[in-house]
């Protein structure tokens, strides 16, 4: 309670709420823009924000951050392409229901819930952030690195379609973190040489890369550069229908919430959970699933909205994020020499607050975008890509130029923006790379210092792994990387298509 | 397996990526082991940098093995007479070479021709390349986006520019 009133002095502060509503509008354009996300909008406002005193910066990217995640149904509903891989499910019955002339209902309902969801998350994250920071006091240096290593895993398992892949990705990601100076021995590791790799590879410039020139690679390649948006007429929707679906909203931003806290799970898997549910409870939808169904809109987008409250929680209180843009939100933190972890909520309060405050008023300006603006936005998605990929590509150069003044990290950001296309290409996805260069080092200091404490003692094995919550993270470790490899996870399908023929 | 076979493997797009991984992750082990033999400062293996890169390639390896049994199930269930090789949408391979092209160029030119002259020409190049071929257009664009880039990074928000 006490940190949500903290966070509510900030609707009173002029220049932060100026800040996050600055970063609302841009949010609701990149959000809305087939090929533009909000990781990359992220991304980039790290580098922009660099100078920036920190709340000043939390208050941009959690304006981005919350109305980004909404605005892309808007290109899920007026165009069937999806803004934001969480509005994937929004498409479903969004889409329908514009191509039969109700996209501005469809437009209604998508803010209504995700500022529903939004609220929910965020309400969340202030209740069980200081439970789970008290928890993890208890965290011991191979704690924090099974911890990290779990996220990673479920992060490569749950985001490709391929469990190698994932894992894949998120080792080159631990390979590209150790480049630099070694932070124990303060020697030189993996440089081979090149002297400005000295300071390491800078997050910033391989997450614009791998999330924003990445981004515009795969949009050239794929010709998508011209797309025709449903033209949008108003009409009137009773706000006494729109709320009856309220009571189910709050079950489905659980299911978001629970969703996000998991590393790597994310807005797309909490969607289609809430959907699968609301298609299980919602016994006379107003249109069948899939033709319409504003139910199914009211599902999808509380849920993933809710995810960002979520993935907030994990990344607060034990410094791993639940996912790309959480991570990169980490790194803003790291930018400004903060510390995230079970100590945050202390030595940090004002950011947290920040966070959460920079989080509501985002809702706020979600609500008031989405019904004022949003239905306004279809001549917008009609910018053709011919003009808006380069224009992209050059805020990527910028933004990684714009963080150490170095031509080097824009050259860092090119290897890692034809990398992430390359990826793509070959079907790997880029979120588990971004998380393991952000948690590489943590990783590495933390193995090494457990290792070295484990050594003076008389059993090395216990005093490694003897702890009651060692052994729950490293049973829940070896669950996620036992459970994704193909053949064990080809009998436990089996296993249950045969229960399920059973029944 | 017979010839076919074979080629449809080397084909697969799991079994390059698993022989580039198993390349890489031997190349990050041998690299590994000889400099926590060879660096003076390395000390144990307890506190050595080279301990995590060591273990990141063994699971390299592992994952190499793992994408390789993925390749040779796929083979096997496309079965002799069909293509083992993913065909999807043709991509526009030489807009995106382009795009590349035209970015590294943009670095290497930016401090020769500073900011603004080397924006113009690098969005007046992609406009052109992307499928744009009214000229106007492609000047006002590549000016007026050049300057307002200029203007919001380097005046407003107090961004250093090259």
């Amino acid at each position: 309670m006490d940190a949500m009133l903290h966070a509510l002095a900030y609707f009173v502060q002029p220049k932060f709420v100026l800040l996050c509503g600055l970063g609302s509008i841009a949010g609701l354009f990149v959000g809305s823009i087939p090929g533009l996300s909000v990781s990359m909008a992220t991304a980039l406002l790290v580098s922009v924000t660099y100078t920036w005193p920190v709340n000043d910066a939390l208050a941009t990217v959690m304006g981005v951050y919350v109305v980004g995640v909404f605005s892309g149904a808007l290109s899920a509903i007026l165009l069937n392409i999806p803004g934001a891989p969480a509005s994937v499910v929004t498409t479903l019955d969004g889409y329908p229901l514009a191509k039969r002339g109700e996209a501005y209902k469809a437009l209604k309902y998508a803010a209504v819930y995700s500022f529903v969801g939004s609220v929910f998350g965020l309400a969340a994250l202030a209740l069980l952030a200081k439970p789970i920071a008290a928890i993890a006091l208890r965290f011991q240096p191979m704690d924090y690195f099974l911890l990290a290593l779990f996220g990673l895993a479920t992060v490569g398992g749950l985001t490709a379609g391929s469990f190698s892949k994932g894992l894949v990705s998120a080792t080159f990601g631990l390979f590209f973190s150790m480049i630099g100076m070694d932070s124990v021995l303060g020697t030189p590791r993996l440089t081979f040489g090149v002297r400005s790799l000295n300071a390491g590879i800078s997050t910033v410039p391989a997450l614009v890369g791998l999330f924003g020139f990445a981004e515009v690679l795969s949009v050239v390649s794929a010709g998508q550069l011209d797309a025709e948006a449903n033209s949008i007429t108003r009409q009137t929707v009773k706000i006494r229908d729109m709320l009856r679906e309220l009571r189910h909203s709050l079950y489905y931003s659980l299911i978001g919430v629970v969703v996000g806290a998991l590393p790597g799970a994310g807005g797309p898997v909490a969607a289609f959970l809430a959907y699968s549910q609301a298609k299980r409870i919602v016994k006379q939808p107003s249109r069948p699933f899939g033709e319409g169904a504003v139910e199914g809109i009211v599902a999808s987008e509380s849920a993933n909205n809710a995810c960002i409250g979520g993935a907030l929680i994990p990344m607060l209180t034990l410094a791993v994020p639940g996912d790309a843009v959480t991570a990169i939100i980490l790194s803003v933190f790291y930018v400004h020499g903060l510390r995230p972890g079970p100590m945050f909520l202390t030595t940090g309060a004002e950011s947290f607050y920040a966070i959460l405050g920079g989080g509501f008023i985002g809702c706020v300006f979600l609500l008031l975008l989405g019904l004022l603006v949003a239905p306004r936005l279809s001549g917008i998605l009609n910018v053709p890509g011919t003009f808006l990929m380069p224009i992209v590509g050059l805020l990527c150069v910028v933004g990684a130029y714009a963080c150490n003044n170095r031509l080097f990290d824009v050259g860092l950001m090119l290897f890692f923006g034809v990398l992430g296309f390359l990826m793509r290409a070959r079907g790997y996805p880029v979120a588990p790379m971004t998380l393991a260069i952000v948690l590489g080092g943590m990783m590495d200091a933390n193995l090494r210092r457990a290792i070295s404490l484990a050594s003076s003692a008389d059993s090395r094995l216990s005093a490694l792994f003897g702890r009651p919550i060692t052994m729950v993270l490293l049973a829940l470790t070896l669950f996620s990387v036992v459970g994704g490899i193909p053949p064990v996870r080809r009998a436990l399908n089996r296993r249950k298509e045969t229960k399920a023929a059973n029944e | 397996m017979d010839n076919n076979g074979k080629k449809s493997l080397l084909r697969n797009a799991d079994c390059q990526d698993a022989v580039f991984v198993g390349l890489c992750s031997a190349a990050l082990l041998v690299y590994s082991l000889y400099h926590h033999a060879n660096d003076r400062n390395t000390g144990e293996w307890k506190t050595s940098p080279y301990l995590f890169p060591v273990l990141i390639s063994a699971f390299g390896i592992l994952l190499a093995l793992s994408l390789l049994a993925d390749a040779l199930r796929d083979t096997r269930a496309a079965g002799e007479t069909a293509d083992a090789v993913e065909r999807g949408a043709r991509p526009n391979l030489t807009g995106t070479l382009a795009f590349v092209a035209a970015s590294a160029a943009y670095c290497l030119l930016m401090p020769v021709l500073r900011f603004v002259p080397a924006t113009v020409l690098f969005l007046g190049a992609l406009f052109v390349c992307l499928g744009e071929r009214k000229w106007r257009r492609v000047l006002l664009l590549s000016v007026v986006a050049a300057g307002a880039v200029y203007a919001l990074f380097g005046l407003a928000l107090n961004v250093r520019l090259p």
